[in-house]
This record gives structure tokens, sequence and C-alpha cells, in this order.
């Protein structure tokens, strides 16, 4: 009886299956549906990420506070670069990559003529010894060069 | 501006599929499928002649451009020629089985059209609005050793420059996979030299063709094989899985390297089902292969499992001369790209960061913890399970519902394709196994992506094995029987 009413149900569902989706094996829907579903919902994802939680490329802002004091290093000379931001080495890519073609050294060791200084979360200007400040860029990024003596 | 330097690659690309392949009319999904494989074998010649032309004359200027523009009209002249010759002669046209028989679902193709536009359009979106300059990869390897090429003058070596390769220090990404191969980082360069200014739109610009190929190649083999539907379908999968379009734009380097596996698969394909094109799908496979090697060190192991599968473990098993000319038109293929990847590893590469002689003690050690087995088998299951959302289930009720197509021309080889695709997996695991990163930090970071490299693959895999999505019973639909009716009455 159960078995009957099974084959019954199965065979509705075919029908209606057929009605609204002809020629094809209702396995396809299992793909179909998920997709006419996920890819609208990842593509709304993408816009929310925009539009509201304005997320942004930190890329962008490293290439824009660079900008001016990568023209002020020579080319292919290394530089010290230091800074305040802590974020497990990511601001070191992102400094490096927007500062080429000058080689970047992070730290003070081995010491090199300039000193690239980025300091977004300490307020005044901060004082390093051997070095004296040659440019303030009013960003948060600042050229020092090593005293003579 | 920035798209018109994609124009040579893809022009040279295509021209040069079709002087292999003067069976590939210009006609519809056989275009298709010639423009996506030129598109990306184009992008693996151009970036390998600008790097040899860095290499070996200088910083590309015009006349690297007048080199470029003149390579691309002499190709154009040439496979022209010969595709017209080759009709005169009166040689049949590929002919493709299925294709023809079958009649399109067209909701199916409308759905796949609509969600590939929407998909271009977040593709656009993410890639312009959110992630301009790409995620971490992008800074530490390839848009950072373009940058340095385009930048560094006459110190551009400096972009092959690893503090790890110095020191063999483990500390950092500081030298992470700075050996990687050209055809990413190449192509960068190129497009910014050619267009004067290291914008943005370039990287974006190669990460869309290669994401968007990978699904337009995906429909075409398929379709090619099997039918339109079927190729409908295995697309939908691939948008289902939103990882891949995630990844492409992140501008990884994994989804060009998932292209060209899955364009070499095709052509293996290709040669295992028509025989009578067996010489030329090789030399093309030739190029996939080896533009897969220049595109990631993953993609060396792909090229060498290509051999040890496709050719070394046929010996004894086939004549030595059929495979011995077989053999012949794939190294044909392979012989530009790989010569030039052989220059850069020997010439400009740092030692490789996983397998070097400091750490070979290292290495031989982890070789032998089966701990380290255990814990990377046991990582690299539940990342199957769990990959793209537990896709691996829909598949696996897909299957179950749908069954195996019984045809000879499925049966024939799929098991090869299947085994290559395996031991790739088997690959990473050694990998893992022996890498002198925290060994669960590296699996964690980097499984999805290296999964994410074979997806296609197993995706024109599975598509081409299991049974079409049309209902038996399909063909007497008054629908598609007025339609065949019209078609020939139409004739």
């Amino acid at each position: 009886m159960d078995k009957e009413r099974i084959e019954t149900l199965i065979s509705c569902f075919k029908t209606l299956l057929l009605r609204y989706f002809p020629s094809v094996r209702w396995a396809v829907l299992l793909i179909v549906i998920p997709a006419v579903f996920i890819v609208p919902i990842y593509s709304l994802t993408v816009v929310k990420e925009i539009v509201i939680d304005k997320r942004s490329d930190p890329g962008i802002a490293y290439e824009e506070r660079f900008a001016t004091v990568r023209n002020d290093l020579p080319a292919n000379k290394p530089f010290n670069y230091v800074s305040d931001v802590k974020d497990s080495g990511q601001d070191w890519f992102y400094a490096r990559y927007a500062l080429i073609p000058a080689r970047l050294v992070e730290g003070f060791e081995p010491p090199h003529d300039l000193l690239v200084v980025e300091y977004l979360n300490t307020p005044g200007i901060p004082r390093f010894k051997g070095y004296k400040l040659l440019k303030n860029y009013d960003n948060g990024v600042m050229l020092y060069k090593r005293r003579a003596d | 501006m920035e798209i018109l330097t994609f124009i040579p690659p893809v022009v040279i690309g295509f021209t040069l599929v079709l002087l292999v392949f003067p069976q590939l009319s210009l006609k519809g999904v056989l275009t298709l499928f010639a423009v996506c494989v030129g598109a990306g074998i184009g992008l693996g010649i151009t970036s390998s002649t600008i790097f040899l032309w860095l290499a070996w004359i200088g910083r590309p200027g015009a006349d690297y451009i007048a080199f470029e523009i003149g390579s691309a009209v002499l190709l154009s002249a040439i496979s022209y020629y010969r595709c017209r010759n080759f009709r005169s002669d009166r040689q049949t046209d590929l002919t493709l089985t299925g294709a023809t028989n079958e009649v399109s679902i067209k909701w199916l193709k409308i759905l796949v059209i609509i969600l590939l536009i929407i998909s271009s359009g977040s593709f656009a979106l993410k890639s312009f609005f959110e992630m301009p300059y790409g995620t971490v990869d992008v800074r530490i390897v390839w848009n950072y050793r373009a940058r340095w090429l385009f930048k560094g003058g006459d110190q551009w070596k400096f972009a092959f420059f690893s503090p790890v390769a110095r020191d063999a220090k483990y500390e950092d990404d500081a030298g992470h996979a700075a050996d990687y191969p050209l055809l990413i980082t190449g192509s960068v360069y190129r497009g910014w030299e050619l267009s004067g200014k290291d914008r943005v739109a370039i990287p974006i610009l190669i990460a869309a063709i290669f994401t968007f190929a990978t699904y337009l190649l995906l429909y075409a083999s398929l379709t090619m094989l099997r039918n339109r539907n079927q190729g409908y379908i295995a697309v939908l999968l691939l948008l289902v899985s939103t990882q891949f379009l995630h990844l492409g734009t992140d501008q990884y380097g994994d989804v060009p390297l998932a292209f060209f596996i899955l364009a070499t698969v095709v052509l293996f394909v290709l040669k295992d089902r028509f025989p009578a094109i067996s010489s030329q799908a090789l030399i093309l496979a030739g190029f996939t292969a080896s533009c897969a090697a220049w595109t990631k060190n993953e993609g060396l192991m792909f090229f060498a499992l290509v051999i040890v599968v496709r050719f070394l473990g046929h010996i004894g098993r086939r004549s030595r001369s059929n495979l011995a000319r077989e053999a012949l038109s794939f190294l044909v293929g392979m012989l530009p790209i790989m010569a030039t990847l052989v220059y850069y590893k020997i010439w400009f590469a740092p030692r490789n960061d996983m397998i070097n002689i400091p750490t070979l003690k290292e290495t031989v050690f982890h070789l032998f913890d089966l701990d380290r087995y255990r814990i990377t088998l046991t990582m690299m299951l539940e990342k199957i399970v769990t990959f793209n959302e537990c896709i691996i289930f829909l598949m696996a009720v897909y299957f179950f519902i749908s069954g195996y197509d019984r045809s000879d021309n499925t049966k024939k080889h799929a098991l090869t394709h299947v085994i290559l695709l395996t031991l790739m997996m088997c690959g990473y695991l050694f990998a893992y196994v022996i890498t002198p990163y925290e060994l669960e930090w590296h699996i964690g970071s980097s499984i999805r992506r290296l999964y994410m490299q074979v997806w296609p693959a197993w995706v024109f895999l599975f598509f081409y094995c299991v049974k079409g999505p049309e209902f038996i019973g399909a063909k007497e639909q008054p629908e598609i029987l007025s339609h065949k009716n019209l078609s020939s009455a139409q004739k």
C-alpha cells in the first residue's frame, strides 16, 4: 500500500516537473536550483561589501600614502623602514610593494642612509638616535637621514 | 587602452591553434574552443618572449611591439592559408559526435548566460572597487616581481632576490615562492610595459581572461565531446562553486593553472576520442602543459605527471613507434615554453623555499615521519569533504541519480585522466609532508587553492562520464519534435 503511494507520489512529482522543466532529468535541478540562488547571493554579498561595509583594499591607501616619499627615495638603493602598524607583517608587504624601486629593509639593521617612518598610531614626530628628520609628509610618513657622525 | 595590449597574445594564440588544428573551423563552439585555448597559450608565449627580450636585448620598446604585431600578422596569414588549403583539399572537418544530435535546452542556456553575466559583474565590482591590488600572493609574488621588472631599470633582476634563498630562514613570507615561474608575472609586466604605466587594470584583466576562459572552455569542450546541455550543467556547477570566482578576483595564480590543467586534460581526451587528430591535439597539449609549468611550481609537477601517466606509463603496452610519434608531437608543443622555463630556472630563479640543499636533511627527516602523513591526510580529506560548502555530496547524489554513461567513447581512457588528477593530489600530499613551514598552518592556508587547481578538470571529467541532463523521453516531447520539424522544414 505504502509502496503504491510512494510510486504515485513520485509519478506526480515527475509529471509536475516535466510540465515546468520539459526534457530534463530531475537530478539536473540539484545543480540548477543552488545555482539560481548562490550566484546572485554571492553578487549581492559583493555589492554589500562595497556599498554598505565600505570595504576597500588597504593597498590603495598605501599607494597614496607612499606616493610622495617614493619619489624622494633613490632607485635601487636600500633604506631602513620602521612602522607602528601592528598587523602581523602585512604592513611590511604593502610598504615594500608601494616603495618599489627602492629596496626596503625592515628595522634599523643593517643601517642605511635613509629611514622611512610610518607612524600612524603615535602622535608627534618621533626621534631616532643617529637620524635627523629630512621631511614630514603630514600623513604619518616621515623621511629621515642618517647623521654623518 | 590596457585592453589593447591583450590583442596580440590572443591573436597569436588563436592563430597558432588554427595553424595546428585547421579542422577547427570558424563556427560556433569550435571557435570558442580555439579562442579560449588560444588566449591561454598566447599569454604563455608572450610572457616568455617579453622575458627573453628583457634578458637578451634589453627593455622592450617600440621594436618589441613591432615584433609582437608582426608575429601576430604573420601567424594569421599562415593559418588563413593553411585553413583555406585544408578545406580546398576536401578533407573533412572535425566530426563531433553528440552536439549535432542533441537539442539544446533553451531555458538552461538562458540561465547559464544570465548567471555568467551576473558573475562577470560581481568579478568586475570586486576586482576594481574592493580588491584592485589583489590578495597577499599578488603583493608577495606575482605583481611584486612584475613591478620590479617594470620599475627596476637595469636592476630588474632584483625581482628574483629572495632572503630565504640567501639565509634559508622561514620566519615569514618574505621569500615565499620566489622561484615561481613567470607566466603571470611576465604577462603583468608585459601589459605595464606596453601601456606605459603600472595600472591595476592589467592584472585584473589577466585574472578575468583566465577565470572566464575556464568557464567557456569547460562548456566548449563538453559540447564537443558530449553535447551542449552537458556543457551548460557543468558550467552551472562551476558557477555554484563560487570559491573559483573568488580566487579569480583575488588574482591568485591557481586560476590560470586550473585553466591550463583543464585545457591539457581536454586535449588528451580529444586525442583519445579522435585518433585522426591525435598528433595535433598532442602538440597543443604540449603547449598547455608547458604553460601550466610556466605558471606555478605545482604546474611543473603536473607537467611531470603528464609525461609519467601519458607516455612512460604506456611503455610496453603500446607499440614503440606510435608512442615515439606521440611523444615527438608533445615535445614540439612543449619546447618553446619549457626551454624558457629551464633558462629562467637555471639563470634567474632563486632556490626553492621548500626543496633546497640547506634543508635537505630536514626534508628527508619529514619524509619518514608517519605522523606528518597522518596529519596531512586527515586535513586533506577533511578539506575535500568541506570543499566549496560540501559540493562533493551534491555531485555524489547527482551521480547516484543520473548514472554513469556507458557508451564506449566515454569509457575509453577516462581512467587515465582520473589517475592523472589523483596523482596530482598525491603530489600535494607529499609537498605538505616535506614542507619546512609549520605543517597545520601551511595546509590550512593553501589547501583550498590547491584543490581549486584541479577542480575544473574534475568537473569536466565528472560531466564527461555521467549521463546527460536530458530526460530519456525528451525526444517525444511535442515542443522538441516541432523544433526538429521546423529545422528540417527550413532546410
